[in-house]
């Protein structure tokens, strides 16, 4: 949830400096765990504010973290309770959302807000422009806020075993002969064959035997292309490039190998890391075709 | 009725093609298998659907007919389908060119404009889309407004279908995702049955997105929600 940075009342948040010397800051990480078909979502919300902790520890005030998905209609509040009291607090804990109830884009923000009418709010470090105003606040006027932290949700993604599972190799219906073209933009890569060099891919395809070979010839570079997909996807486009499953596949794939794409100097070998060795692989086949 | 969904390939290929294969959006039977020449375009998933389930059709005007389609299509699917399958675009799809084909020519007669890209499938990413898909839009306006605590659990979703105007209204703004804002907001409609027309339910709208942007919405309980409304449209 994106919320406006004009309040006619002075925030606590990164985006204004209406409350100084003070800090409302959040961060937000999840896992998805397989066994309770949940995703686990782990906060650390940091407040420094003794106003706010007081209106807090009053009851008059609720801490909050505010879940949105623009994909499923999603749309909740959690409230954070159970708070061990101090001058400057720092609250962790995790909140559940079963699998079913969000995917993709999530944003996730943390409130204060306040759950009655409070009168002359004066907050700690009020700016001087303010002139010691007091304010009347009402219920659901937000005291303190920060974020959003966007995540991008998914629980599936295949396990790359074999090239196709994250690449598909189709006919191009539109050329007879040429170049192999390719597609990143869907679920699976796409590989447009042309006519000719289609109908002998499918024929060799049905060979258990070659299935190796056709992995180096084919796979590996329609792979490497897929890395460099990854390695220069920036920040910006981040969200939109996880839409494919192949993405997110190769990302946690990546992630499981311990390689950071991003400091590879080039592609090639990662992309024979992930597919476990596949000259050599090729090798053995062509021995094994030499010995029938 | 095992309910199949749209390979992802073969979604793409179609939809990519829509606009340039208008004739066949033209025929009165499906037409699927003509298109993909006998290819293996879908899956068959776990989920059943009834044998004899049918949409209203050809009965008056088709809006008339959305909201005894909402609670069928509902039923259908109910316990069967989590939000998340029910945000597929491989499975509205589907269902519109094939299962539902006769219901979806009568109710969105498909046009060489965004009608086919928004109505036979999803244009966009967000719940925008949902709300738009000729099938997943009925299942999305029951599964938003579904309330087993009252006598008629259907009965806000009727409130909802009352006018285009006001799901349109309500489900294409954020707060509208929030079911205890969007509730609270048809109960008020129930209450001042008098409120009517695009106007208002722009009004209340409008209204609401004010008070969103100095308010949490979601911390204000349905009875505050209705209070403001009551102030602000009716000067109450």
């Amino acid at each position: 949830m994106k919320t406006t940075e004009r309040f006619p009342y002075p925030v606590l948040s990164a985006f204004s400096d209406d409350i100084q010397n003070s800090t409302f800051e959040s961060a937000v990480v999840y896992q998805a765990d397989k066994n309770k078909k949940n995703y686990c979502f782990t906060y650390t919300i940091a407040l420094h504010n003794s106003t706010i902790i007081q209106l807090l520890q009053e009851h008059r005030a609720v801490l909050a973290l505010h879940f949105e998905c623009g994909r499923t209609f999603f749309r909740e509040k959690y409230q954070i309770e159970n708070i061990a009291w101090s001058d400057c607090i720092t609250i962790s804990g995790t909140i559940e959302i079963p699998w079913g109830r969000i995917c993709g884009k999530t944003e996730i923000s943390a409130f204060v807000y306040a759950d009655d009418v409070i009168e002359n709010y004066q907050p700690e470090g009020l700016h001087p422009d303010y002139q010691q105003t007091a304010f009347t606040m009402h219920p659901g006027e937000i005291l303190a806020a920060s974020g959003p932290v966007i995540l991008d949700v998914y629980s599936d993604y295949e396990l790359i075993q074999k090239p196709d599972s994250i690449i598909v190799f189709r006919l191009d219906k539109e050329r007879e002969t040429g170049e192999i073209h390719i597609s990143l933009n869907s679920d699976k890569i796409n590989v447009f064959l042309p006519k000719n060099m289609f109908d002998k891919y499918e024929a060799l395809r049905t060979d258990k035997q070659k299935e190796g070979i056709i992995t180096s010839l084919l796979g590996i570079p329609v792979l490497m292309e897929g890395l460099k997909f990854i390695k220069e996807t920036t920040d910006e486009n981040l969200s939109e490039n996880r839409q494919y499953r192949w993405f997110r596949s190769l990302e946690n794939k990546l992630r499981e190998m311990g390689i950071n794409i991003k400091n590879e100097e080039n592609t090639f070998e990662a992309a024979q890391k992930v597919f476990a060795n596949p000259y050599m692989r090729a090798a053995v086949d062509f021995e094994m075709m030499d010995r029938l | 009725m095992k309910l199949k969904v749209f390979k992802q390939e073969s979604l793409e290929q179609l939809k990519k093609d829509a606009l340039n294969r208008i004739d066949f959006y033209q025929k009165k039977t499906p037409w699927l298998n003509e298109y993909f020449r006998g290819g293996a375009y879908y899956y068959e998933t776990q989920i059943n659907l009834p044998d004899n389930f049918s949409l209203l059709t050809n009965e008056g005007e088709p809006s008339d007919t959305d909201q005894e389609n909402s609670k069928r299509i509902y039923e259908a699917f109910r316990g069967r389908l989590n939000p998340v399958q029910a945000a597929e675009e491989r499975l509205w799809a589907y269902l519109c060119h094939e299962t539902f084909w006769d219901y979806m020519i009568w109710r969105w007669p498909p046009k060489k404009d965004g009608t086919i890209i928004s109505r036979y499938y999803f244009d966009g990413e967000s719940s925008r889309a949902l709300s738009r898909n000729g099938i997943s839009r009925l299942w999305w306006f029951a599964h938003l407004t579904y309330d087993e605590s009252r006598e008629d659990p259907y009965e806000l979703t009727n409130i909802l279908l009352y006018s285009q105007d006001i799901q349109h209204n309500l489900l294409e703004r954020n707060f509208g995702r929030n079911r205890t804002i969007l509730h609270a907001v048809l109960d008020f409609l129930k209450e001042y049955p008098d409120i009517q027309g695009k106007e208002q339910y722009v009004k209340i709208a409008k209204t609401l997105n004010r008070l969103g942007g100095v308010r949490l919405l979601d911390a204000l309980g349905p009875e505050k929600i209705k209070e403001y409304l009551k102030s602000k449209i009716l000067n109450r």
